[in-house]
């Protein structure tokens, strides 16, 4: 889901590669060749930017960024890769340390570097397929690199990247159940903070939790859905009063994959009670079961039709969820407005709102089909 | 005339004086502490879609579109701009919102360097567009009352935030460690985002992201700690040394503090920004570690900090003609590897003023030293 992001990616910074070794990384090179021989496409560049948004170059490079700039993977179908991203040559060694690419390019103009690692791969008159751009791309970049493409036929292929990345493989399902433990964790302490403390020390607390758990990064929104016009928001400096409803969005990631969830609590004296009975627990999981070979607008409107008028009400400004891994929202978008086939490997961010007698409350959790 | 007020007439007057019929000013939702963040400091307000503007016409009208659309009521609440759309179509909205405002011909913008390829071709089909980062920078250099407030809030949260760094930096503790209870020190002082580098170690060679490593007797833990408070930035740099730090870490150390003592003597309103630099890598170079003053070993002598403008710049060095301009917040940093000793940091924010330099936190410049 939306949410503020953070100037710097400041929390535990180590890549485990017995967790994820360098050939889950090549794999996924060859993965991307063949799709690409299949559309004869004689090059790829996955383009990214930004901490939520560089997920093409870092699935595939291993290279994560921890400023808001952009990086892009040139991958050819024959012949070697090329990692370019902004920033100073003194962060080339760390790059290196990181990725099975050995051309590996920092700088501060990526269209031109862009431009001279495809001219040294003889690849200016290719067809060159494209994730991420233009759709990212500042506009100046895109208008320097298509004029020194302009021989070139560009073709998009994002989807074929969408897709390698959306089927997560058993190493992916690992370090995602590791980042929503951490992110149960951080929830979970909720019930130990002290209501009257407020929002912005709850956050605080709860975002030490998770940092200390190993979180890499983080994300927290905060809602109060039996609160006149409520919409979720970033923490503010307000009191908990006794009775107050709280929900709280936690997304984490750990040695770069992400997950998210949603509680919803109670301030009830000096504590926090999560609002979670049993028949709510029984219809979330009967309401979640993402079942490989339907598709996800077939499962939005079936959740849809479950939900009451409020429940869909509620719910439906921040959609039921979408695709989640290397980045905190990926492909595909769980829709009524989408009709992607969900197969065995795809996991997914999930949101609903339940109603009872006394209310509303929002749930989320990542789910593994 | 409120803070408001002032950044919406002063918009209209220098867009009138370079005849432009309106100004984007556009944000891609980052937030970025080597950039200034042009919407966030003209509407009071940070977006969190990936597409977000605020029109401004000629005539004064303007107009906020934001994504996600479900943000326009925290955004109609922090705001002072009262026109707010949600702009979950970015592109149709933005050729809108020109259309409301009756705006044609030339058209200034302002944050164009994040602007995406869709967003600026649907600009371009409405006008005539021109670079005008500068209208914002303008209006950004004169900086109002509310934003030395959140400057000083800021201070007081780095000073939070030492002191954790101080009693985290111990025998054993991991790095990422560290980086939660300073986080979590400075978020609890009010800061909302925070940017915090460090390292552990005998011999350190850069701040960076935090690992595993546990600290251990001898280490030297450097810091770069910046909180920040609604978008103004603030840094301490500070090195603590576990256990009685050597000779050489010592007489180091004491050169760094006489580069930063004597780069604080000379900054006032009206020098050259150039000069932070200069003194430092003179102090430096007198004691024979002239070839370190460079790359790798030292990244900048300082950097300016603020929402709408980080002038004299992200990086000040010998060469930044800039001067220094009253109520400034410039971080002046010798950090600095030296071959004796590994990386050390040290230097802090301050508020430029007519007749010098106004130190913005409490917590003194030094060598710090934890008991084993």
């Amino acid at each position: 889901m939306h949410t503020l992001q953070p100037t710097l990616r400041l929390g535990r910074d180590v890549w485990d590669s017995s967790a994820m070794p360098l050939d889950e990384f090549r794999g996924r090179a060859d993965r991307l060749r063949a799709a690409m021989a299949a559309r004869d496409l004689d090059a790829l560049l996955l383009y990214g930017s930004n901490l939520n948004g560089c997920g093409h170059p870092t699935w595939l490079a291993n290279y994560i960024v921890k400023l808001p700039f952009a990086a892009l993977v040139v991958l050819p179908r024959e012949g070697d890769a090329a990692l370019i991203f902004q920033g100073a040559t003194r962060g080339r060694d760390a790059a290196k340390a990181t990725t099975w690419i050995d051309d590996v390019r920092p700088c501060w103009n990526m269209a031109g570097e862009c431009l001279a690692a495809l001219t040294e791969r003889g690849l200016t008159r290719a067809r060159i397929g494209l994730a991420g751009m233009p759709r990212l791309v500042p506009h100046a970049d895109w208008q320097t690199l298509t004029a020194g493409l302009s021989a070139a036929t560009l073709v998009d292929a994002e989807d074929l990247v969408d897709r390698e990345r959306a089927i997560k493989s058993d190493r992916e399902v690992g370090q995602m159940q590791r980042a929503s433990a951490i992110v149960t964790q951080g929830l979970e302490s909720i019930a130990r903070l002290a209501p009257s403390a407020g929002e912005w020390r709850l956050v605080a607390d709860v975002m030490r939790e998770a940092r200390i758990e190993g979180a890499e990064d983080l994300r927290v929104l905060i809602a109060r859905p039996r609160e006149a016009d409520w919409a979720f928001r970033p923490v503010d400096d307000v009191t908990c009063r006794d009775g107050d409803v709280i929900s709280v969005l936690l997304a984490a990631s750990w040695e770069r994959y992400w997950s998210e969830s949603i509680r919803t609590f109670r301030a009830d004296g000096d504590r926090f009670v999560l609002l979670w009975p049993s028949e709510h627990e029984a219809r979330f999981r009967a309401l979640t079961r993402l079942e490989p070979g339907s598709t996800t607008g077939d499962w939005a409107r079936a959740v849809f039709a479950a939900m009451t008028a409020t429940e869909a009400a509620a719910i439906a400004p921040y959609g039921l969820g979408g695709g989640i891994g290397i980045t905190p929202e990926e492909w595909p978008l769980l829709s009524v407005r989408d009709e992607t086939t969900i197969e065995q490997g795809m996991c997914f961010a999930v949101r609903v709102a339940f109603e009872s007698h006394a209310g509303l409350a929002l749930h989320g959790e990542t789910v593994f089909p | 005339m409120t803070t408001a007020n002032r950044k919406l007439t002063e918009a209209v007057r220098l867009m009138n004086a370079r005849g432009l019929a309106g100004l984007v000013i556009y944000s891609d939702g980052t937030c970025n502490i080597l950039r200034a963040s042009y919407l966030r400091y003209f509407a009071d307000v940070a977006p969190m879609g990936s597409n977000n503007a605020v029109v401004v016409s000629a005539t004064g009208g303007v107009t906020l579109l934001v994504q996600p659309a479900w943000d326009v009521a925290r955004t109609r609440r922090r705001t002072w701009i009262d026109d707010v759309h949600g702009a979950d179509h970015f592109d149709e909205a933005l050729t809108s919102a020109l259309h409301r405002l009756e705006i044609g011909g030339r058209v200034g913008l302002a944050g164009g360097r994040e602007m995406p390829q869709a967003a600026y071709a649907a600009l371009v089909r409405s006008a005539a567009v021109e670079a005008a980062d500068e209208i914002v920078e303008t209006i950004a250099l004169d900086k109002s009352p509310e934003e030395l407030a959140l400057v000083r809030r800021a201070a007081a949260a780095a000073d939070a935030g030492f002191e954790a760094f101080r009693q985290a930096s111990r025998v054993g503790v991991r790095e990422f460690e560290i980086v939660a209870e300073v986080e979590h020190a400075m978020r609890v002082a009010g800061a909302d985002d925070n940017f915090i580098l460090l390292s552990t170690g005998p011999h350190n060679r850069a701040m960076r992201a935090p690992t595993d490593r546990r600290v251990a007797p001898g280490d030297i833990v450097i810091g770069e700690i910046t909180p920040v408070c609604d978008g103004q930035f603030i840094q301490l740099c500070r090195t603590v040394s576990v256990g009685p730090p050597t000779a050489a870490v010592v007489e180091k150390y004491d050169l760094l503090l006489d580069a930063y003592s004597q780069a604080l003597d000379v900054v006032r309103a009206n020098v050259p920004a150039s000069i932070i630099a200069s003194t430092i890598d003179g102090v430096l170079a007198d004691a024979g570690y002239a070839e370190y003053c460079r790359p790798p070993y030292m990244r900048t002598r300082g950097h300016g900090f603020g929402i709408g403008s980080v002038a004299p710049g992200a990086l000040i060095d010998a060469d930044t003609e800039q001067p220094l301009l009253d109520q400034q917040v410039v971080v002046v940093h010798p950090n600095q590897y030296l071959p004796e000793t590994g990386y050390l940091a040290c230097g802090e924010t301050v508020l430029v003023t007519a007749t010098g330099a106004e130190r913005l936190a409490r917590t003194e410049t030094r060598l710090y030293v934890n008991s084993v």
